[in-house]
């Protein structure tokens, strides 16, 4: 039998991302059958708006619903390819998008927002998104001090910034009144997004789709990049320039994936490993491959966090379970090197 | 030509090179000679433009190599690391491939002709067979040679090896410095460190000797290649039975009754 190619993996990953939408749609406490899916398309089609906006189904699948999934495979895409990019650049196959103090960043913001932000939840996107990108700067120039030229001193500066970023995260959950901030702060955190309507996913869009389109550009680069900053450079890669898009643009989606869905672990580090065992390190498929994989097993996640019970269980207890585990098994079983 | 003119470089206040003239013409085969720590590996990294020296300057075909980019100066010299394997294996004729990176644009991808012309010379080095294989699974001196064929495909005129053979056995490291001298005389410019004076001598036209960031001895093998320079480089007495670079004097006594 012939094997299948890399290229039509990765067509297979966009039909299946496609299927697990509609059915993600369908799937809920409000349950809607495919003849109510069949229903409302063809009420969308026949423009028989009155019909449509009188019917509950519509309300539940449109405000509720939609923006939900559509964010949801924003954020997956978003956090395994900056995993994916950042491997590459740093030259490790532990290395996660948080690794520069992101999503610490992001968590204080969160926190700051909660409190201090009359509850809009604008603002506590915004401050997030600026608290996420501030912490990598910081981290850069903390790396900066040190005089260290070699990836190492950033991931070093990214454990200090991201450590105070969580002592101070810590701090403001230690002053929230425990009845009225705190479990807010504790929740936001854990990750989930039943918040996510329209206006979230309109503010998430743009920034990942740019940052997405810029990664992508640079995958054929970023492939000679993992053999190495000196190896790379003299094979004509300006190593400072990639080095630094991909951290601002990988830092700005993170940073707006985690201010509208809390920490979601394990997603940037996993998610590129399997990306890797599917479609192999070739740039043409592995980065495109760890955006729809992202996307694909963040949406099972939540479909998961939102039906196994009755209440949601935030987002992040789900992606640690599975993920996890699901490590541990690759680390025993991919025996080939890379991990050494 | 790549030139070095009153060459100086140290690490914070460690002076690793000094006062470094150095010359390459095309179709030269240049060793560098000497111990451990007497700053062979930044002599090359300040010529290949990735360490910045305090004082002197380096020309690459009359260009000061501060002013080039690390693509302009890719398009020059290509250097061929010491074989290891990847973090992230790769396919051999992608890792080829992967040589033609300075001559696209920015976010311009390898296509069908640069393709061929990685086939193309996979096969003149003889190792067609390796192409769809991985990387990391191939043996060390097969490794080497794809390296090499990375090298070729960088269209360079300069090839830099920085010990080639630290991890070649016995047999790969004779193949790969004959690529080389053959590579010379379609005309490459060959530089390389070498641990083994006898090797130099064997494969070289030139040699220069580094003791402690200077120079203390170079020109053509036949002048350099004396029981002086090398028990002064490598500290070690050299009397009539002390047999271990009997190699390299033989070669250059040789090159000397030619002359």
């Amino acid at each position: 039998m012939r094997k299948i190619t890399a290229a039509e993996k990765i067509f297979i990953t966009g039909l299946l991302l496609i299927v697990l939408i509609l059915i993600s749609m369908m799937i809920g406490n409000y349950e809607l059958s495919i003849s109510d899916l069949v229903a409302i398309s063809n009420n969308l089609l026949g423009r028989d708006y009155e019909i449509l906006f009188n019917n509950p189904d519509w309300s539940v699948l449109y405000y509720i619903r939609l923006p939900r999934i559509l964010t949801v495979v924003l954020v997956g895409a978003a956090l395994s390819i900056s995993g994916a990019a950042y491997q590459n650049i740093f030259r490790n196959p532990l290395v996660s998008p948080d690794i520069l103090g992101v999503s610490a960043g992001a968590g204080l913001g969160v926190a700051l927002g909660l409190l201090y932000s009359s509850g809009s939840i604008l603002y506590v996107y915004l401050i997030a998104f600026i608290t996420g990108t501030a912490a990598v700067a910081l981290t850069y120039w903390l790396s900066k001090l040190t005089g260290g030229k070699n990836a190492m001193f950033m991931v070093l500066a990214g454990i200090v910034v991201s450590s105070l970023a969580n002592a101070l995260v810590s701090l403001l959950k230690y002053l929230a009144d425990p009845m009225q901030n705190l479990p807010g702060i504790v929740f936001y955190l854990m990750g989930g997004f039943s918040r996510s309507g329209w206006q979230e996913f309109y503010l998430l869009l743009p920034v990942v789709i740019i940052s997405l389109t810029v990664i992508l550009f640079l995958r054929w680069q970023l492939n000679i990049f993992s053999l190495g900053e000196k190896e790379a450079a003299a094979l004509g890669v300006d190593t400072e320039k990639i080095r630094m898009i991909v951290i601002v643009f990988s830092t700005i989606m993170v940073a707006a994936a985690t201010a509208a869905a809390g920490q979601v672990s394990w997603i940037g580090l996993v998610i590129p490993h399997i990306a890797r065992f599917i479609v192999g390190n070739k740039y043409k498929y592995y980065l495109p491959a760890s955006a729809l994989l992202g996307g694909l097993s963040l949406l099972l996640m939540d479909n998961l966090a939102r039906t196994i019970s009755g209440a949601e269980i935030p987002i992040s207890i789900i992606t640690a379970l599975i993920g996890a585990p699901f490590f541990a098994y690759l680390l025993i079983t991919k025996k080939e090197s890379g991990w050494n | 030509m790549l030139v070095s003119n009153n060459l100086n470089f140290s690490y914070s206040d460690q002076k690793v090179l000094k006062n470094i003239n150095f010359k390459a013409e095309r179709g030269d085969f240049i060793s560098i000679l000497g111990a451990n720590g007497s700053g062979k590996t930044t002599f090359f990294q300040c010529m290949q433009g990735l360490l910045t020296p305090d004082a002197g300057k380096i020309l690459l075909d009359g260009e000061n190599i501060k002013k080039m980019t690390k693509k302009e100066i890719a398009q020059k010299i290509a250097v061929v690391p010491q074989e290891s394997q990847n973090v992230f294996d790769y396919q051999v004729l992608d890792m080829v491939l992967m040589g033609i990176n300075p001559w696209l644009a920015f976010s311009e991808e390898p296509g069908e002709k640069e393709r061929q012309t990685a086939e193309d010379i996979l096969a003149e080095l003889e190792i067609s067979d390796l192409k769809n294989k991985s990387f990391n699974k191939i043996s060390g001196g097969e490794r080497q040679l794809v390296l090499i064929a990375r090298a070729l495909m960088q269209k360079s005129s300069y090839l830099f090896l920085d010990e080639p053979n630290s991890h070649l056995d016995f047999k790969n490291t004779h193949l790969i410095l004959k690529i080389m001298r053959e590579l010379t005389a379609k005309g490459k410019t060959v530089l390389t460190a070498l641990h083994d004076p006898n090797l130099a001598a064997q494969y070289s036209d030139r040699v220069i000797i580094l003791k402690s960031g200077r120079i203390i001895a170079a020109g053509l093998v036949e002048n350099v290649m004396t029981a002086e320079n090398l028990s002064r480089a490598y500290e070690i007495e050299i009397n009539k039975e002390n047999s271990i670079f009997s190699l390299a004097f033989q070669k250059s006594r040789l090159l000397r009754q030619e002359a």
